[in-house]
């Protein structure tokens, strides 16, 4: 049974990349958009990710449609136009391997493996140009700029669920639409350093879900080959191996939750609302929470289910706001970026469970990175004036100056959806 | 293999023939009867509150992101699919039809397919066995309802009965046991939590799974017992363990929690009911 129906599944498949995948991709190309092709060299997918000391550390991802027997990257601090002999180090991978494929992606993703390479010792504030070397196949250069370890302003894009509507994993034009907004974004800021994800990446982490959004994401990068850092929260439809395989980190300590020290006096926890909530994962933050806000300036958390839902009901977010958000207010978070609900949102300040114009906190984001939206409820007190809720794509950019943090979110098209700015909170810690 | 149903005797009420009466007593099977329809209407209120305060559906996840409905008309359908199945629920009380619990039945297992297929909760592909006992316990009344014209044989409607309440308590628990046994994020809030709000006692998460091993061994083995051979003891302490579980929820994440409750309220009766099918007479 299940032969014949992965038969139909390809057979359906093939009609519809005829049908549907080929005019779409050319009728996309007419219009203007980028639609991300196969590199010619065999090397995909490439990709920087950060954890928790972006000034020193980074792991370079990719990947091939062959296993391949020699895997590494040659990294400068001065571009050699992409001659791998030029390069100051070269740097071999941590982890190698084929993406998990379950008999239903085999109808729609070719087999694909994954290298993983981990960059210590790193130089903060500094430009690394690098190309990846798979066997034979060199890829063109690219760069990332590390962290700051000073009080430099920095920026930093967030945002959620950009996983896409439709039956079929290839029919995410939002998806790529917001992939250019960010990719935008970044050339007309530079002092973007990082992209916060705030989970649900795809439909789920399977291969054929995978596949479509790691092709998408080499949008998100500048014409001269600046790759933007991502910094990733798990989502309720990233529990598959699929996730660990795309965003590896060598000796992880813990179930992707972790702080990330953007500069001297920027930190974001990222919180896993996949898993506990109310046990070790609360402990964590509980210890890790008064170092960082006797630390930095500006200290902001993301997490993929909403404490303060802006669609589904306020129930919903009861296990956020029992176990983390008690230590939010305690310790005077500054801010709060939420997903999964799927339209754009940001609360009034809130404490102890109601408005708080002076002390509160504020919420935002609720996921719109190509997801088909969700009307929100409006009424709810949390999204009174100045706070507000609506259906929208959207994309966060966060900016941290020294005596102020500007918050704006853009829409798919680049209008401005919305833009507060936070003072530093001068409340001392418990 | 021991046959484990009871005999009918002339003495069961349930089979009493014209012209016996028991003015004192009503049957097993009629209070049997009675707390599976109220269990069906509790989970039906249970589900209009967590629809209509946006809780949202599997149904509605999959007409969102699949097909491509707009968010208004999915929490429309919502509303409109839990005030029909409440009304369905409402008529039960008063004159139970098939067509009605069958509609309350297949409406649950449809969503609990569609859980299945969207995913996005731990071990949320089980979804469809978890909510055995949501669309067994309608399924339960239909052979105790049914018009004789279409089941005339009686002596099959109580056993019949029986078994599906049977196999849907003992897939509710195999699979809630295997969650437990593989540490479902959720158990160990809810155990925390509870331990928490209600003991003041702080659990860690690694004790929360200790105590989710044990209760998962021994939803596996009462469940197993139960398939077995229905004794009372098990039947009452799946009950109660049946409300304790549910009332873990508001216990752990506060009263808003209520929708949860409700909605497992034939965790609570349908035990209960099946020792009622299994005993010949209820003393009122």
């Amino acid at each position: 049974m299940n032969s014949l129906y992965n038969k139909f599944q390809r057979l359906a498949h093939g009609c519809r990349a005829f049908v549907f995948i080929l005019p779409a991709s050319l009728g996309m190309v007419v219009a203007g958009f980028a639609v991300p092709a196969a590199q010619a060299n065999g090397i995909e997918h490439q990709r920087v990710l950060w954890m928790e000391n972006p000034a020193h550390e980074a792991v370079v991802s990719w990947s091939t449609r062959e296993a391949g027997n020699d895997h590494r990257i040659y990294i400068d601090t001065v571009s050699r136009g992409g001659d791998p002999e030029a390069y100051a180090d070269r740097v071999g991978t941590f982890r190698d391997g084929a993406y998990t494929m379950i008999p239903e992606d085999e109808a729609w993703a070719e087999p694909a493996y994954y290298h993983h390479v981990h960059l210590d010792g790193l130089e903060p504030s500094t430009t690394y140009y690098f190309v990846i070397a798979s066997d034979d196949a060199i890829s063109e250069e690219f760069h990332f700029i590390t962290a700051p370890a000073g009080d430099e302003p920095i920026a930093i894009l967030f945002g959620g669920d950009s996983r896409i509507g439709g039956r079929e994993p290839y029919d995410h034009n939002d998806r790529q639409k917001m992939n250019m907004r960010m990719a935008a974004l970044l050339e007309e800021n530079p002092q973007i350093i990082a992209f916060a994800h705030g989970g649900d990446y795809c439909q789920r982490a399977e291969w054929r879900y995978l596949d479509p959004w790691l092709t998408d994401h080499e949008l998100v990068r500048t014409d001269a080959g600046r790759l933007l850092p991502i910094i990733p929260a798990r989502g309720n439809h990233d529990m598959q191996i699929g996730f660990e395989e795309k965003f590896a980190w060598p000796d992880r300590e813990r179930d992707y939750y972790f702080s990330t020290r953007l500069s001297s006096e920027v930190a974001l926890v990222t919180l896993n609302t996949e898993i506990s909530l109310g046990g070790d994962q609360r402990n964590w933050l509980e210890g890790e929470l008064p170092g960082l806000r006797s630390e930095v300036r500006w200290l902001f958390v993301q997490y993929h289910r909403p404490a303060y839902s802006s669609v589904r009901s306020l129930q919903d977010g009861a296990g956020r706001r029992n176990n983390w958000v008690p230590l939010f207010e305690r310790f005077n978070v500054d801010l709060v970026c939420e997903s999964h609900d799927h339209a754009l949102k940001r609360t009034m300040p809130i404490r102890a469970g109601a408005p708080d114009p002076e002390n509160g906190i504020i919420y935002i984001g609720d996921g719109g990175l190509g997801v088909p939206q969700r009307d929100p409820d409006p009424d709810r007190w949390w999204l009174q004036d100045p706070g507000f809720a609506k259906s929208a794509h959207h994309v966060h950019m966060l900016e941290f100056g020294r005596d102020r943090k500007r918050v704006r979110a853009f829409g798919m098209n680049g209008e401005v959806l919305d833009d507060f700015t936070l003072t530093p909170r001068m409340i001392a810690v418990e | 293999m021991k046959r484990e149903i009871p005999p009918f005797t002339p003495s069961d009420p349930g089979s009493r023939q014209q012209g016996e009466s028991f003015p004192m007593h009503r049957s097993s099977e009629w209070w049997a009867n009675a707390l599976l329809r109220i269990a069906v209407l509790i989970y039906a209120v249970g589900l209009a509150a967590a629809l209509f305060t946006r809780a949202g559906s599997a149904l509605g996840n999959i007409a969102l992101m699949d097909l491509g409905w707009a968010h208004g008309t999915i929490f429309l359908g919502e509303r409109i699919a839990a005030t029909l199945v409440l009304l369905a629920a409402l008529s039960v009380i008063a004159y139970p039809t098939c067509v009605a619990l069958l509609f309350v039945a297949a409406l649950t297992f449809a969503e609990g397919l569609a859980a299945h297929h969207f995913l996005g909760n731990p071990y949320a592909e089980y979804t469809p066995l978890a909510y055995a006992l949501r669309y067994t316990a309608p399924l339960a009344l239909i052979p105790l309802v049914v018009s004789k014209r279409i089941v005339p044989a009686i002596r099959w409607r109580r056993p019949t009965a029986a078994w599906v309440l049977r196999v849907g308590i003992a897939t509710v628990f195999v699979i809630h046991g295997l969650e437990a046994l593989w540490l479902h994020p959720g158990f160990i809030d809810l155990i925390i939590g509870s331990f928490r709000n209600v003991l003041g006692i702080a659990v860690s998460e690694s004790n929360a799974g200790v105590m989710l091993r044990a209760i998962g061994v021994a939803d596996i083995a009462l469940a197993v017992l139960l398939v077995y051979r229905p004794w009372p003891p098990i039947l009452i302490w799946m009950s109660f363990w049946g409300l304790l579980t549910a009332l873990s929820r508001p216990l752990s994440l506060g009263l808003g929690s209520y929708p949860e409750v409700l909605l497992r309220a034939s965790h609570v009766l349908a035990p209960i009911a099946l020792w009622l099918l299994y005993h010949p007479r209820l003393r009122r």
